[in-house]
């Protein structure tokens, strides 16, 4: 303000004609000696504002006879020399570490053998088509991503042993994301797992069974200790106490139910894909209770209530078992039971499994084959808000963790013939058994499914209403926020999942409850101490119970005096 | 005491006694006193110490499905500090007073569990830890006559509730702490179980009322579920915790006097040996 009045004559000095505006002016002078030199960058303001600080901290006298010197000292020390391209660090630039990582993929010897065609279907793998479908549903991955994603499942089937490969979908981490794919094992491989699963339990078992007698014997040296305190008497054994825990259902072996595929993790293209290992029943079980985020990371702990038995990268592929299980969908008739003019092979297989799952599970049909004669249903049934023309093609979860039932207290082994005969004899000792989990059978329609908190299931919408001849349909997933399933009237369909892994809750998160609080120990005729018999009594009856001797006086005399006693106690 | 007189005075001579066996002193009166080993009637052993045929000090009783007690013992009943072992092999060791748990104690359940606290008459009351030993977590809280009621912490790995419970689960306003970081504020509903849904209603009103009669029940209430609303998350700061658990006031009978004189006679006793009792017989009997 006191500037103003200052600055109002030199003002009125320079421009009589306009009334002046202290404060433009300012600004405008300002802004004229901020502008920047087309040269060295700098600027009169910043110049002289450093100079005038300059001078002011150090004070020097007579001042204004070397001000050019204080200038050009100031603007010596702003200069910086600009040879100084040596760097101490290389830090390349991020785009050169995903070339580097793609390069390799791209210099992958490739040519259409039909070997390498044997190595793995990959039929279903024409991502740059699939990710102009992507594109037209709304969602998926840069087309780069797509095309690198082939080139290295490419990479992979030539050295992992899989016969069929497909791009499952993208789990988002808090850190880092992952890509799954989704193979099958070639079945020799599956053998070999089951093979190695066999060995290792069976190690298991008699590593336990070894545990258990050195606890038996630790517990006879506690029986024999306590024996030895008590003098004379021989006490009864020490309770123990017996709480055994639910047996765990055993995992179910590759190639079938939850660990029918294998699934394959990488966080970035172009790193190496990572087999996750095979999920057992209490992971699902347990994968169902908790709600953690994925880092990014396969070796994070997983620190729940209650305890997920594992590292992140079971999570991981507990959460695939369970997305998979429920959002893995297609087009009604995609996929049948039983094929007329199968192949021998194919047919074998399925009688085998068939035959497994009579004696597991109830008959239930785990597996189907792809329809040869499949037609797809038009566009308006697919597009059905009841969900009818869809149909699950991956077995339903059971709560025990295991897509076909195990049966916890199993009657003794016995051969086949005898078993079915002990079946039927058996009928009525079953009844008092565990009932068997039964879930929806394969092929379920979706219209099946439960929904949760009056919410659907599914939705479903098509791309264009403009022009329905070409357009796709989209399924999405509710329960699975994430989970697609697109299809071009109904011939080309693909499942993915692009989310972080978590099913939809309605409000919020709640921890499971805990369980029930033990009780102690209720009272009762069991644990009430006798008290001791007194000493009168005692001598009562030895002086009842005397030989008939001549001493009879004695006695009356003695048993008067008890009684007399036991009144003065009473 | 009459019947089994008569018993003994119409049966023959070769009837078998029915006072089980006894080794070790008795005092004038023929009652048992000082160490003695006794084999009881329903066969049950005892062995420790009387006094003037009660159990006084310690002694080692066994029932006879292996059940047993060892500790302290004043005037024939559990009184002092001792280990129960119960038929189920749960255990309780600590303070008992009057044939009951009574004062600070653990108690080791069958399936691991265990509840480290105070007891008031035979039940968990006070404060207390419960440790579930399955999950790894811990409850620390007060106890009213068995059950978590009032204030309490719930410590999960990771991860901490503070709140208020009601028949062992947690209900009303609380707030969950995760590492003293965050706190998520919410509150704790109680609701049927959906899983209960599919059990015929009759068999749950038939719960329902027997939990009302049988006061005996002190276990979660059966078919209810807490259910955990969350309503927001803010940074820790530990004055917006609920109030934490305190210790119930409760009011403890003194020892009465006669009994201290007792206690303190049993002492002179043992001092000065046993020999010596007699002329303390006149003023107990009085």
């Amino acid at each position: 303000m006191i500037c103003d009045y200052d600055d109002e004559p030199q003002d009125d000095d320079s421009s009589s004609t306009k009334l002046p505006d202290a404060e433009k002016e300012i600004i405008a002078a300002k802004l004229f000696m901020q502008q920047c030199s087309t040269l060295t960058g700098d600027n009169l303001y910043d110049h002289l504002s450093e100079v005038l600080n300059k001078i002011l901290s150090e004070r020097p006298e007579n001042v204004i006879d070397f001000f050019e010197e204080y200038s050009r000292k100031v603007k010596e020390k702003r200069f910086k020399p600009k040879n100084d391209h040596l760097e101490d660090m290389f830090v390349p630039p991020i785009q050169y570490a995903t070339a580097c990582k793609i390069i390799p993929l791209l210099k992958e010897p490739h040519d259409l053998d039909t070997e390498e065609q044997m190595l793995a279907d990959m039929t279903r793998n024409d991502m740059l088509q699939l990710s102009y479908f992507f594109e037209q549903s709304g969602l998926g991955l840069p087309k780069s991503d797509m095309f690198a994603l082939v080139l290295s499942m490419r990479k992979l089937i030539k050295t992992e042993p899989v016969a069929s490969i497909r791009f499952w979908g993208k789990v988002l981490g808090l850190y880092k994301n992952y890509f799954v794919l989704e193979a099958d094992l070639k079945e020799e491989e599956c053998i070999r797992r089951n093979e190695l699963l066999a060995e290792l339990e069976t190690e298991q078992l008699t590593e336990t069974g070894a545990g258990g007698d050195t606890t038996a014997t630790s517990l006879e040296n506690l029986e024999n200790e306590e024996e030895g305190e008590s003098k004379g008497r021989k006490l009864p054994p020490i309770p123990k106490a017996v709480f055994k825990p639910l047996p765990e259902p055993p995992q179910e072996p590759s190639g079938v139910g939850a660990n029918k595929k294998v699934y394959y993790v990488c966080n970035e293209i172009g790193d190496e894909w990572v087999q996750l290992p095979d999920v057992t029943p209490r992971q699902i079980r347990v994968a169902r209770q908790i709600r953690k985020s994925f880092t990014g990371w396969l070796n994070q702990d997983i620190v729940t209530y209650p305890d997920f038995p594992g590292k992140e990268r079971n999570y991981l592929r507990a959460q695939i078992a369970r997305i998979s299980a429920g959002t893995q969908i297609s087009p009604l008739g995609f996929y049948t039971f039983k094929q007329g003019g199968g192949e021998g092979e194919e047919e074998e297989e399925e009688e085998e499994e068939a035959e497994g799952e009579e004696t597991e599970g109830g008959g239930m049909k785990t597996s189907c084959l792809e329809n040869r004669r499949y037609e797809s249903p038009p566009l308006g049934d697919l597009l059905d808000s009841s969900m009818s023309f869809w149909v699950h093609h991956i077995l339903y979860i059971l709560p025990q963790g295991r897509t076909s039932w195990w049966n916890p207290s199993p009657k003794p082994e016995a051969d086949e013939e005898e078993a079915v005969e002990e079946e039927e004899a058996e009928e009525k000792p079953v009844i008092p058994g565990p009932e068997p989990e039964i879930g929806p059978p394969l092929l379920t329609p979706l219209s099946e499914d439960a929904s949760l908190d009056a919410m659907p299931p599914w939705s479903v919408r098509i791309s264009s209403n403009v022009l329905p001849e070409y357009a796709l349909v989209i399924v999405r997933s509710n329960l699975w926020p994430g989970a697609y399933c697109f299809t071009t009237q109904g011939k080309i369909f693909q499942n993915v999942y692009i989310g972080f892994g978590h099913k939809h809750v309605a409000q919020n998160f709640t921890p499971l409850p805990l369980p029930f609080v033990e009780q102690d120990y209720p009272m009762g005729p069991e644990i009430m101490e006798m008290t001791d018999p007194t000493g009168a009594e005692e001598e009562q009856w030895r002086i009842d119970h005397l030989p008939k001797l001549p001493l009879d006086a004695e006695g009356e005399e003695e048993g008067e005096v008890e009684e007399e006693e036991i009144e003065e106690d009473d | 005491m009459s019947d089994v007189e008569e018993v003994g005075e119409g049966g023959e001579g070769a009837e078998i006694y029915p006072y089980g066996e006894y080794e070790g002193g008795r005092d004038e009166n023929l009652d048992r006193h000082g160490w003695g080993s006794a084999l009881l009637p329903n066969g049950d052993i005892y062995e420790g110490n009387y006094r003037r045929g009660l159990r006084m000090g310690k002694g080692l009783y066994c029932f006879r499905n292996g059940a047993r007690y060892d500790g302290d013992w004043r005037k024939g009943k559990k009184h002092g500090i001792g280990t129960f072992v119960y038929p189920d092999g749960t255990t309780y060791t600590g303070q008992w007073r009057k044939d009951l748990k009574h004062g600070h104690g653990t108690y080791h359940y069958a399936n691991g569990d265990t509840y480290e606290g105070n007891w008031f008459r035979n039940f968990r009351h006070g404060l207390g830890t419960y440790s579930y030993n399955d999950v790894n977590v811990t409850f620390y809280g007060t106890w009213k006559n068995g059950r978590m009621e009032g204030p309490g912490v719930l410590k999960y790995p990771g991860y901490r509730y503070h709140g208020k419970f009601e028949q062992n689960l947690p209900k009303g306003p609380g707030c969950f702490t995760f590492e003293n970081v965050w706190m998520q504020h919410g509150f704790y509903l109680n609701i049927r179980d959906p899983a209960f849904d599919y059990v015929g209603a009759e068999d749950l009103t038939l719960d329902d009322t027997e939990e009302t009669t049988e006061s005996e029940y002190r276990g979660n209430p059966r078919g209810i579920v807490p259910i955990w609303r969350a309503r927001s998350v803010a940074a820790f700061k530990s004055e917006l915790l609920p109030p934490s658990p305190v210790p119930l006031p409760y009011k403890d009978s003194e020892d009465s006097l006669i009994s201290i004189m007792e206690y303190l006679e049993q002492q002179y006793t043992i001092a000065t040996g046993e020999n010596e009792t007699d002329g303390y017989v006149d003023e107990n009997d009085l």
